[in-house]
C-alpha cells in the first residue's frame, strides 16, 4: 500500500507533459490547469501524451481513450490514471 | 505480381491499437480556412504548430517497443540536404533506396519517419536513405521535387560509398513523400536517369485536385487525416495540380519501374493511390498492389506498432524487397 500514490502519479503524469510540451516544464503547475486550453495541448499531443501514459505507467490504451471526454484538467488526468492503474 | 487484380481486399473492423488513438486524437487539429497559405489563422494555427503536433505524436510518443534496430545510423549531407543512412546489419553490397517522408508537404523529417526507415531497412535488407527536403510554405511547388531528384542522383554517384550494389537504386516514400516518390520515377525516366529498379508509394497522394474519389468522402472526417487537413496542405504547397510533377497520376506511365503500392482501407487517399496503381498496370509496368483491412493513414508513423500494423509493414516491405533484390537472390531467406 501506497500512502502517498497520488503525489507519485502526479509527479509522473507532470513529467510526462513537460516531455510532450517542454514549455511546461516552466510554467507554474497546479491540478486546475486546463490541458488544452491552458497547457496548450491540441488533439494530437493528447494523443501522444496517452501513449507515453500507456508506456511508462502501463495504462490500458483504449481505457483512457474511452474516458477522454473527463480529461479537462492536470487533476482529472492524475485521477483517470490512478483508477486505471489501480494506484499502482 | 502483374495488375491491380492483386489488390488485397481483406474488410476489417478498425484496428484496436489505431481506433484508441484515434479516440484519443479527436478531431485533427483545425487547419487555417481555404486562401490561406501558411500563414496563422484567426485560431493562431500555423505551419510550425502542425510540425510541433506531428513531431510530438511520431517522436515523443514513440514506444521504444516499437522501434526497429538496423545495423548502423548515420546522418549525411546529401548534395547540401540533410539526409540519414540506415545499413541493415547484414556485411556486404545491398540495394540502395532513397526515402520521401510524408506530412503533406508541410510537416514531416528525418525523425518523424525515423522508425519507418527502420523497418524498410531491416525488412529489406537494403541501404535506405532518407531524404529532408524543403517544405512548404516556405518552400512551395516544385521545390520538393527538384530537392527529391538531387537527392536521387547524390545517391546514384555515392552508390559505392553507400554500400550498394550498382543498378539497385530505387525510390519509396508515404503519402506526401509517395507523390514525391512517384514524380521522381517518371522524371527518371525522362531525363536520362538515373535509372531506378522500383519504387514503392505507401499511401500515396498522387491527385492533387479536388476529385470527389470515393475514400475522400467517406473517410474524409474521423481517421487521422482530414479533407480540410489536405486542402490546407494543397494551400500551402500551391501546385499546378494539372501538371504530373504534383499529380503523377496526370503522368505518361509507361516505362516505369515496378512498383508496391500500399493502400489503407480507412484512408481518404485509398481510391486514388488504387487508381495509380490500376493506371500503372494497364501502361504495362509490374505492380503488386495492397490493400490493408483495419488501418488509416499514416499507420506506419503512429508510435505504437499493433499487429495488424507490423503484418502490413513486413507485407509491403517484404513485396518490395522483392523487386530490390535480384531474382538469382531471392531463394535465400527472408530476413526475420
Amino acid at each position: 500500500m501506497n500512502l502517498f500514490r497520488e503525489r507519485g502519479t502526479r509527479r509522473r503524469v507532470t513529467k510526462l507533459l513537460a516531455q510532450i510540451r517542454p514549455d511546461v516544464a516552466a510554467m507554474p503547475i497546479h491540478g486546475g490547469l486546463r490541458l488544452e486550453q491552458e497547457l496548450g495541448l491540441d488533439s494530437l499531443a493528447m494523443a501522444a501524451l496517452a501513449v507515453r501514459l500507456h508506456e511508462e505507467l502501463k495504462v490500458d490504451l483504449m481505457a483512457l481513450a474511452e474516458r477522454r471526454q473527463q480529461i479537462q484538467t492536470i487533476d482529472d488526468l492524475v485521477k483517470v490514471v490512478e483508477e486505471l492503474t489501480n494506484g499502482a | 505480381m502483374s495488375g491491380a487484380g492483386d489488390v488485397i481486399e481483406r474488410e476489417r473492423p478498425l484496428d484496436p491499437v489505431v481506433k484508441a488513438i484515434l479516440m484519443l486524437a479527436g478531431r485533427s487539429p483545425a487547419p487555417p480556412g481555404p486562401g490561406r497559405t501558411g500563414s496563422a489563422d484567426e485560431d493562431g494555427f500555423t505551419p510550425e504548430q502542425a510540425r510541433a503536433a506531428f513531431h510530438a505524436l511520431t517522436v515523443t510518443a514513440r514506444s521504444a517497443g516499437s522501434v526497429a534496430p538496423v545495423g548502423a545510423v548515420e546522418e549525411v549531407r546529401a548534395a547540401g540536404l540533410p539526409a540519414r543512412v540506415y545499413r541493415p546489419a547484414a556485411a556486404g553490397p545491398a540495394p540502395t533506396v532513397v526515402f520521401f517522408h510524408g506530412g503533406g508537404f508541410v510537416t514531416g523529417d528525418l525523425d518523424t519517419h525515423d522508425n519507418h526507415c527502420r523497418w524498410l531497412c531491416r525488412e529489406t535488407g537494403a541501404v535506405v536513405v532518407s531524404v529532408g527536403y524543403r517544405l512548404a510554405p516556405e518552400a512551395p511547388f516544385p521545390a520538393a521535387v527538384h530537392d527529391c531528384l538531387t537527392a536521387i542522383r547524390w545517391a546514384a554517384g555515392e552508390i559505392a560509398g553507400l554500400g550498394g550494389l550498382p543498378e539497385r537504386l530505387a525510390v519509396a516514400g508515404d503519402s506526401a513523400g509517395g507523390n514525391l516518390a512517384a514524380v521522381a520515377a517518371q522524371v527518371c525516366r525522362d531525363e536520362g536517369g538515373p535509372p531506378l529498379c522500383a519504387q514503392l508509394l505507401v499511401y500515396p497522394v498522387v491527385d492533387l485536385s479536388a476529385h470527389p474519389y470515393p475514400s475522400r468522402l467517406e473517410y474524409g472526417e474521423g481517421y487521422l487525416l482530414t479533407a480540410d487537413t489536405m486542402r490546407w496542405f494543397v494551400s500551402c504547397y500551391r501546385p499546378d495540380e494539372r501538371s504530373p510533377l504534383a499529380s503523377p497520376l496526370r503522368g505518361t506511365l509507361t516505362g516505369l519501374p515496378p512498383a508496391v503500392v500500399v493502400t489503407m482501407q480507412y484512408d481518404p487517399l485509398r481510391d486514388e493511390g488504387e487508381s495509380y496503381a490500376a493506371a500503372l498496370a494497364a501502361a504495362g509496368v509490374p505492380v503488386a498492389a495492397h490493400r490493408f483491412g483495419g488501418l488509416v493513414h499514416g499507420s506506419f508513423e503512429l508510435p505504437i506498432l499493433g499487429p495488424a500494423t507490423v503484418e502490413a509493414m513486413r507485407t509491403a516491405f517484404g513485396s518490395f524487397r522483392k523487386l530490390l533484390i535480384p531474382t538469382s537472390e531471392l531463394s535465400r531467406e527472408p530476413l526475420s
